[in-house]
């Protein structure tokens, strides 16, 4: 039997004060609430009803830009997604950083969600100035991250869509809300013009208006979800609510030296298995950097190349359900 | 004495692996069973098979005395022998040539089965299990050596748990051995998965689920390793396993050439580079359900049907544009040709694969295996890309550039990659043929004669090509030739042994005739 009693931080995150630990869980729990009262084969897990026996559900994806696949070569799909985050849209972020000779040295990966990042800066603008300082760039002050009325701006200089750091997931698709919107929509059941179930994951997203259909991300949460509800189960995004780096396939990077490329990926913030933030560089004591490297025998020249490799994780709760499902024709 | 029986009805996994079919081995027993070297199983005395197989399979299980005979016995004694240790790490994998219709579909032959890799790690899985069922024989295992280099193929039999060692990867490459047994199918000693690029049309992946009730009809649909599969499916099996252990056995093949260590020589891979020993699927990113319904306006192709995309790109060329047909045109294309998916049995349905326009591609183990040559100094940049521009708008199955193998049996090996690269020119360039325009010599000796400063005047030729490609398939016409020409290259794989399920491609009306295209983007039919 397993009880869920609030909404941990992102990352499993401890820099929280207790007070502000406790808001983030009743906004959490607000906005599950909210879904599971729409969505009733979505269900929230810290409910005093919530259901006891509950299995874990894993979906990953690729944090490269699907989007781009069908539409540029390869060399152009790494470089347009590199160019600017504006382009990275599969729930996962990253900005490069070369040499003197344009060299690439390292990659940092982000799927910290803007809304945690926001209530961060409601409650402690101290620590939000902090954490900018360490992970973005010395120089942050807290003027730099707050409007004229004193409100928060996610897209501020130093996390914007070609800025040289990065301290949060910004592209208007990549927010926390539309991940738990996702997962609560697609728990419906579409139906197309002759009264067919819409099992394709494309027509699906496209039918239930559940995101961008040529993405990696959004069909991949989609179908599953609906499929899952299919079978006869409810589901819920699990706690801790966030997106994760779920790994970096390695196997296909060549070193110069041999060096095992996994030991270049270091995770910086995130407890283990809940990592929100890494960094793939070569440890300067080796003494060559990432453009040394090869993925797939190519030299390694765009961070997206990297990205190709990094796989996304959300996590989910699926338990056996006898509510009602509820189904719909397409665009409703 | 053992009556030894080979059966002869084809079986899976594997159509070249039912040779390897045997009734009546002792049990407890692994025996040497090389087509084309032994006339029939050879036991492996305890001693031989230590010095023979070395192997985390073997050498933790067989060697050890452990004999399992089922797909998931093999797993549950790798985990219990090396519990905490890497073997016991196992990913699992499902595909099928049906995978993508829908569960409603109860007459199809799906084809279904695992892959599980174990130990992985920077240069691939240690191991790899293939099966059509958890808690049945018949299981393949390929294994890296790690005193000979390469994969070690395993087989069991159906009615014991004696197990058959039927080569290692460089039994491939050369004669008596090359094309027999696991060889026919793994013809240059690679692991094989048929797709190695996004969307992987017939894998489990991020792309396409496989929903778990179309193992139904096996029983399987609730079995522990449906749960336990991969979540990354198709995407994690490609960039953990498959391509670096085509890696790691192509950077072996090339370090033994160059340490003079090898039987094989660089001929050998320029045989890969010149034929279609083998090759791999692609398709478009979009799927056909969505051209047909409209949401999709545009149909993209992939690049590597029309060049040799990859291997251009191994030496500078660059990358052709990305392709793309109106989604009316395809459409209609569809209609006109009447295309179907259908096993061969009773499943027939009208259109097109799940993702669009599948097709053979240069294998990636071909480009691997060029790449590791040129890093070792086998082959020459200007002899490779001399070579791949010889008819280039047909990136597999040429007959011109095919043609050029005859001249690679009198250039010998002396050790050295630029005297080999321009010995093989010179034998190309001086033969009578070469005389003769219109012969893949003389379009060899155009390509050499540009000279070390090949990228810009080869890719001006490209570039031309590809505009003439884009004006084709504006025009429903013009892309029912190209249609032709795909269906030709896939009749082409159905002759070679990795094809096994009718469900790979679709069909149309088109009479059968090989098609190739020209450089001007026409459609030629060879009778």
């Amino acid at each position: 039997m397993t009880t869920f009693t609030k909404f941990d931080a992102p990352g499993l995150l401890s820099e929280l004060s207790s007070d502000a630990l406790e808001s983030w869980s009743v906004t959490m729990t607000d906005h599950t609430a909210q879904f599971a009262s729409r969505f009733g084969r979505y269900f929230d897990p810290t409910a005093p009803d919530a259901p006891a026996e509950v299995t874990s559900a894993t979906i990953v994806w690729s944090a490269s830009p699907a989007r781009l696949l069908g539409e540029l070569t390869d060399p152009e799909r790494w470089e347009t997604a590199d160019s600017t985050r504006d382009q990275q849209d599969e729930y996962c972020e990253w900005r490069t950083t070369r040499d003197t000779d344009g060299r690439l040295t390292s990659v940092v990966f982000s799927t910290e969600v803007p809304e945690y990042w926001g209530h961060i800066a409601e409650n402690d603008r101290e620590l939000l100035v902090a954490l900018y300082r360490e992970h973005v760039d010395p120089g942050v002050v807290e003027a730099d991250l707050f409007g004229a009325e004193g409100i928060y701006v996610r897209n501020n200089r130093w996390n914007n869509a070609t800025s040289d750091g990065i301290a949060h997931l910004r592209q208007q698709s990549n927010t926390l809300l539309a991940a738990l919107d996702l997962a609560a929509e697609a728990t419906v059941q579409r139906v197309d013009a002759n009264g067919r179930r819409v099992k394709d994951r494309r027509e699906l997203v496209a039918c239930g208006r559940l995101g961008e259909p040529l993405r990696n991300s959004d069909p991949q949460i989609a179908d599953i979800i609906n499929d899952t509800v299919a079978a006869g189960s409810a589901v819920t995004l699990a706690t801790p609510l966030g997106l994760y780096l779920d790994r970096l396939q390695s196997a296909a990077f060549r070193t110069p030296d041999g060096t095992d490329p996994a030991t270049f990926w270091t995770p910086i913030r995130g407890a283990e298995g809940h990592v929100v933030r890494a960094r793939f560089e070569v440890p300067a004591e080796l003494g060559y950097v990432l453009a040394d490297v090869t993925v797939d025998g190519r030299p390694l020249e765009f961070g997206t190349q990297v990205a190709d490799k990094v796989r996304v994780r959300i996590d989910a709760l699926v338990t056996d359900s006898a509510v009602p499902v509820t189904t719909k024709p397409c665009g409703v | 004495m053992t009556q030894i029986e080979i059966a002869q009805a084809a079986s899976p996994p594997h159509r070249a692996c039912s040779q390897l079919n045997i009734r009546g081995l002792s049990d407890d027993t692994v025996s040497r069973f090389i087509h084309g070297l032994d006339e029939a199983p050879v036991l492996l005395s305890a001693e031989e098979a230590a010095a023979q197989l070395q192997d985390q399979f073997a050498v933790r299980l067989l060697n050890a005395g452990i004999f399992p005979n089922t797909a998931g016995e093999v797993l549950q004694a790798l985990e219990q022998i090396d519990a905490g240790g890497p073997l016991a790490t196992q990913r699992f994998f499902l595909v099928g040539e049906g995978s993508q219709l829908s569960a409603d579909v109860s007459n199809a032959q799906r084809n279904m089965r695992f892959l599980i890799s174990c130990g992985p790690g920077p240069e691939g899985a240690e191991v790899v299990v293939s099966s059509f069922h958890p808690d049945q024989g018949m299981v393949e295992v390929m294994a890296w050596d790690h005193g000979t280099g390469g994969f070690n193929f395993y087989r069991t039999m159906p009615d014991s748990n004696a197990w058959i060692f039927a080569g290692n990867s460089h039994h491939a490459l050369v004669t008596p051995t090359r094309g027999h047994g696991p060889f026919e199918s793994h013809v240059n000693g690679n692991i094989l998965m048929k797709e190695l690029k996004t969307p992987w049309v017939n894998w489990h992946s991020p792309f396409a689920q496989i929903p778990a009730t179309s193992l139904a009809s096996q029983g399987l649909d609730t079995h522990p390793w449906v749960n336990r599969l991969e979540p990354g499916g198709g995407y994690t099996l490609e960039d953990e396993t498959v391509r670096p252990g085509i890696l790691r056995w192509s950077a072996a093949r090339a370090d033994a050439i160059a340490a003079g260590t090898s039987a094989e020589t660089p001929a050998r891979m320029l045989e890969q580079l010149l034929s279609t020993l083998t090759v791999n699927l692609t398709s478009s990113q979009t799927t056909a359900v969505s051209a047909v319904g409209g949401s999709s306006a545009q149909v993209d192709l992939p690049s590597t049907f029309f060049v040799d995309a990859d291997m251009l790109g191994v030496v500078g060329l660059p990358a052709p544009p990305r392709l793309k047909v109106a989604s009316s045109v395809y459409v209609q294309t569809l209609t006109d040709l009447a295309v179907e998916l259908g096993d061969g049995d009773l499943f027939v349905q009208p259109g097109d694969t799940h993702f669009a326009f599948v097709v053979p591609e240069r294998a990636f183990e071909d480009v691997a295996t060029v790449r590791e040559a040129l890093r070792a100094g086998l082959l020459t940049p200007r002899l490779v890309a001399s070579l791949v521009m010889v008819d280039f708008s047909n990136p597999v199955f040429s007959p011109t550039r095919e043609a050029l193998l005859a001249h690679l049996g009198a250039v010998a090996w002396n050790g050295s990659g630029p005297k080999f690269s321009e010995a093989v020119a010179q034998a190309i360039i001086t033969s009578a043929k070469a005389a003769t325009p219109g012969t893949a010599e003389a379009a060899f000796a155009e390509n050499w004669a540009v000279g070390e400063d090949f990228v810009a005047p080869f890719t001006s030729r490209l570039n031309a090509y590809y505009a003439l490609v884009e004006q084709v398939i504006a025009t429903p016409e013009g892309f029912a030739g190209v249609y032709g020409v795909a269906e030709s290259r896939r009749n082409r794989v159905k002759d070679l042994p990795i094809f096994e399920s009718q469900l790979l491609f679709s069909n149309s009306n088109l009479p059968p005739a090989a098609r190739l295209m020209t450089v001007t983007a026409s459609v030629e039919e060879i009778t």
